[in-house]
């Protein structure tokens, strides 16, 4: 039976994080769980991960960040693409269909 | 980021709770499914870039504690870096104040511009400055497109009348054109301008004056003075600093419309025509306003909007061009003129004081560089006593580049508290004694101050640089080799090499300040002090509006013959209130073989019949000027000194000078000799700035009387000066000292420059001694053992002496080598820019070698005595 819950593999938190982050601005807190969500809790990504992906990519310049008030009157850092992102989130999903194509090329082989 | 952090584990704790769990229990649910958030925050901290700012805070703490372990060594190097950093920023701000400051009190304004007339002589590169006509100035208004504005003023001397003291005070009065005030942005701090155009004499009072001699009093607008005579009501006040375009020195100045010039002037002026006030700019009526041959005036403008420098320098150079043409006797040489960016400093063409900015410049460097060699000296000498536990920490796995920015940290920990407490010295300064603490001219200048401490503290850190590469260069390995052996390590190349370059440095600073006290001792010389000084008055008269050159000399004349029916007078003789300086030659039927025969630069000091006889200064050959006999000719005397050096043993009486260069030809006699001073009582013939002192008989324009007195003269000066009251009104006494007092208060000043100049040299000398004492001292504790080991094995205590005697020698002959071309060029570069003429410069370049090996001689005997009283068992105990 595979494992209910695995780790990310190295390499694609950025990509999961800019993906979310295209669709709707959140803050770090509402992405750890709407990863859970949309993966129905196979991926496994905690606070110790994210934080620094999003400091990465923040001073890299692909996302940006502001202090909000929320509905429920608290304060977030909620995060965002630039440009710059969208261009390197791109890039990345086309690597990404590349890889996954060759992948699936070789398990097929194998079968 | 915390804050962040925090927002996410309250989330995390309500969703918990909200699953049923207790607020404790939620809340360590939270914190485990989050992670260590320390860790965390160091971790986004060091994927924003900021683990090196921690480092950094770390390695500067870690500085700090080093230096309060290190108390006399820190103290010692930051001593250092203040005293250099210090100069080096006063010396920066003087430079940067001279260069970029307007004249004191001018707004900084980059419209304003001078005009200078300018004028090179044929046989010389030399620019010197030429008065402008009123003419040519006023061409300039014939261009709005270039120039907006022009206004001229030319400056002379006056006697005021009127002030809150005694006597009469002598003024600078400057003569200025309307508009001159508002075209430079100076608004008096008091009254107004509108009264100099308004057709009553009105006169502008500067601010030095209106302290000292009208005590500051607020009722001054339209109080009456008189300037030489004439009357005058206050306009107002000039600003506090304010001195005029030219921002001349520390007088007392008054400014005048030019229109009252002929009137206050009067005599003494070049006007064949007298006009009344005010003069307006349309229609210039008097000789010295309508000639273009009467080249009295400067001027300063503004820029018309649009125009460039460029622009003005080419208009400035076709106006020179047709007025040079028009004057009825052009020198000879080159006439132009030019535009420059009004600065403090750029009055004058040509170089001079570019040569005095180029010195200070350079002495600055200078010091700067001494310093850092002497702290880098320093550094290598305390690293070299870390090697321990640097060789650990690099076996320990530190890196090479890790240490290094831990050690340059240290450096820029010190150099920027030194650079801190040298702001905060002129910061006290300055709050004490206002922006001008520097002196007069010299503006401290915050953004100046800033960069020069920021320049030294940068330079204070590349110098750090070396130090911290040579201590990390050997491995643990080698530094347990080094502490096990009972040989220690060779010195160190850089340390060596830092002290020798310390010498070579100091050289070429102490030779141009030794060249600089030897002028000052020069001109000190020139003014001895005598007896007969403490019995002469000089009284300084000027000639007040209505009189003629004639009516002055005979004024003059029935107020000396006055003075001479007063039983205390001894005898009167006139005074000059100018004198000329020009180019002469041996004339060639006079020539003696083996005597030089080069042009040299006279002046001449005026020395009317019964002079010499007056100042008790005996004839040694010839005879003396005589009335009747000398008047119209050209009989000159000269002091023994240069009667030997022109014609060395031959008889000098009746050998000619002629003129060179300039108007004359060589054949035109300038002087026949006709006696000859002692020059032990007349003073040496050679000033320091290279020009030589001949006696003529006749006094041009007289400038009042020397009186001796039989008993003490200081007496005397008040009977006098009522005496000139009532007798000659129209010359009143601008000035009565003693002779006595006057070389007092030269020698005095020449005594404070001397004492300043002589302090910077022995700093100089102190800052070389220091590396070399320290690097020697250094090297006897790194060889305590070897001296041991060596004193142990019976070696005397001479030979141990004279080891580390010669080890020094050695770094301060190298030292010295390097030095001596510096030396040569520096004292070069003074001798031209000073136009210094005194001790030869191989002498003087061999006297700074024989001072600073004098010193390093003694810097290193120190060291060398104390290695010598190492004791054997102490040295092979120490661990």
């Amino acid at each position: 039976m595979p494992p209910h819950n695995i780790p990310v593999l190295q390499g694609t938190l950025d990509l999961i994080v800019l993906q979310l982050l295209q669709a709707e601005p959140t803050n770090g807190y509402d992405l750890t769980l709407r990863i859970q969500a949309i993966t129905d809790d196979v991926l496994d990504v905690n606070a110790g991960s994210l934080y620094p992906a999003l400091y990465r990519l923040e001073s890299r310049g692909m996302v940006r960040s502001e202090w909000e008030e929320t509905d429920a009157r608290r304060r977030a850092k909620v995060y965002g693409l630039t440009a710059s992102g969208r261009k390197h989130l791109v890039e990345e999903r086309q690597k990404w269909s590349l890889y996954t194509k060759a992948l699936a090329a070789i398990l097929a082989e194998g079968s | 980021m915390r804050e962040e952090m925090d927002v996410h584990l309250a989330r995390s704790t309500e969703r918990f709770m909200a699953r049923g769990m207790s607020e404790p229990e939620a809340r360590l649910a939270a914190q485990r499914e989050f992670g260590n958030v320390e860790y965390l925050q160091e971790l986004s901290r060091d994927v924003r870039g900021g683990a090196w700012v921690a480092s950094v805070l770390s390695d500067a703490g870690f500085a700090l504690r080093h230096y309060l372990r290190t108390p006399l060594a820190t103290i010692t190097i930051l001593l250092l870096l203040v005293l250099g950093i210090g100069v080096n920023t006063g010396l920066f701000a003087v430079v940067h104040s001279q260069l970029t400051a307007p004249p004191p009190g001018v707004p900084d304004d980059d419209a304003l511009v001078r005009i200078r007339g300018t004028w090179r002589m044929a046989e010389r590169a030399h620019l010197f400055r030429r008065g402008l006509s009123y003419p040519e100035i006023f061409a300039y208004r014939e261009h709005p497109d270039v120039i907006a504005g022009v206004a001229a003023w030319t400056i002379s001397r006056a006697v005021l009348e009127g002030a809150f003291s005694e006597w009469p005070v002598p003024v600078t009065v400057h003569y200025i054109d309307n508009g001159y005030f508002e075209l430079l942005g100076v608004r008096p701090q008091i009254g107004g301008t509108a009264a100099l155009r308004s057709g009553i004499p009105a006169a502008i009072i500067g601010d030095g004056l209106w302290r000292r001699h009208f005590v500051g009093s607020q009722d001054l607008v339209g109080r009456l003075i008189r300037l030489n005579g004439v009357a005058v009501s206050v306009a107002g006040v000039g600003p506090a600093d304010f001195r005029g375009a030219e921002g001349l020195g520390t007088g007392l100045h008054v400014w005048l419309p030019l229109g009252a010039r002929p009137a206050v002037e009067g005599g003494s002026s070049n006007d064949t025509v007298r006009s009344s006030l005010p003069e307006t700019n349309a229609a210039p009526s008097s000789f010295a306003l309508s000639s273009p041959d009467s080249t009295l005036f400067t001027a300063v403008a503004r820029l018309a909007e649009g125009a460039s420098l460029e622009r003005a320098n080419a208009l400035a150079r076709s106006i020179s061009d047709r007025f040079a043409a028009a004057t009825t006797d052009p020198p000879r040489g080159e006439i132009s003129a030019d535009v420059v960016p009004l600065r403090n400093s750029n009055a004058y063409p040509g170089g001079e004081d570019w040569a005095e900015i180029g010195a200070v410049a350079l002495l600055a460097l200078f010091v700067l560089l001494i310093t850092c060699t002497n702290v880098g000296g320093l550094l290598v000498g305390l690293s070299v006593r870390r090697r321990r536990e640097i060789g650990m920490r690099l076996s320990l796995g530190a890196s090479r580049g890790r240490l290094i920015r831990q050690l340059v940290t240290e450096t820029v920990v010190l150099a920027v508290a030194a650079g801190g407490l040298v702001l905060g010295v002129i910061w006290v300064l300055s709050e004490n004694f206002g922006s001008r603490v520097a002196g007069p001219g010299v503006a401290i200048e915050w953004p100046a101050v800033g960069f020069g401490v920021a320049l030294a503290v940068v330079a204070g850190v590349v110098f750090g640089l070396a130090p911290a590469f040579h201590a990390t260069r050997a491995g643990l390995s080698r530094t347990v080799q080094d502490s096990g052996s009972l040989i220690s390590a060779s010195e160190s190349r850089l340390h060596k090499g830092l002290v020798v370059t310390q010498i070579a440095l100091a050289q070429p600073l102490l030779a141009a300040l030794a060249a600089l006290v030897l002028f000052i001792a020069a001109e000190w010389m020139a003014h001895p002090s005598r007896e007969v000084h403490e019995q002469v008055v000089s009284l300084e008269m000027v000639g007040t509006g209505g009189s003629s050159p004639d009516d002055l000399r005979s004024a003059l004349t029935r107020f000396a013959r006055r003075l001479e029916t007063l039983p205390e007078v001894v005898s009167v003789v006139p005074q000059a209130s100018s004198y000329r300086v020009y180019n002469v030659a041996v004339s060639p039927s006079d020539v003696v073989p083996g005597r030089p025969t080069a042009p040299f630069m006279v002046r001449e000091q005026e020395a009317p019949p019964g002079y010499f006889r007056l100042m008790e200064i005996p004839i040694t050959r010839g005879r003396r000027f005589e009335r009747g006999l000398d008047s119209a000719a050209t009989s000159i005397i000269v002091a023994s000194d240069l009667a030997r050096e022109l014609w060395g043993n031959a008889n000098p009486l009746g050998r000619r000078l002629v003129h060179v260069g300039e108007r004359g030809g060589n054949e035109e006699v300038a002087g026949v000799v006709v006696g000859v001073v002692d020059e032990a009582q007349a003073g040496p013939s050679r000033t320091a700035n290279g020009q030589t002192r001949i006696f003529v008989p006749h006094v041009r324009v007289p400038g009042g009387l020397l009186v001796r007195i039989r008993s003490a003269a200081a007496q005397a000066i008040p009977l006098l000066r009522s005496i000139a009251t009532t007798e000659v009104p129209e010359m009143p006494v601008s000035t009565a000292e003693t002779m006595a007092s006057i070389a007092t208060r030269q020698r005095a000043q020449m005594t404070q420059a001397g004492t300043a100049v002589s302090a910077g040299g022995l700093l100089v000398l102190f800052l070389a001694a220091l590396g070399l004492y320290a690097v020697l001292a250094f090297t006897v504790g790194q060889r305590k053992r070897e001296i041991g080991v060596r004193a142990a094995l019976g070696a005397g205590h001479g030979r141990i002496v004279s080891a580390f005697f010669l080890r020094g020698l050695k770094m301060t002959a190298v030292g010295l080598g390097i030095g001596l071309p510096l030396s040569i060029m520096s004292l070069h570069f003074i001798s031209e820019a000073f136009g210094y003429r005194g001790v030869p410069l191989p002498i003087l370049v061999g006297i700074v070698a024989v001072m600073v090996l004098a010193v390093s001689c003694l810097a290193t005997w120190i060291p060398a005595r104390r290695a010598a009283r190492v004791s054997p068992m102490s040295a092979l105990r120490v661990e």
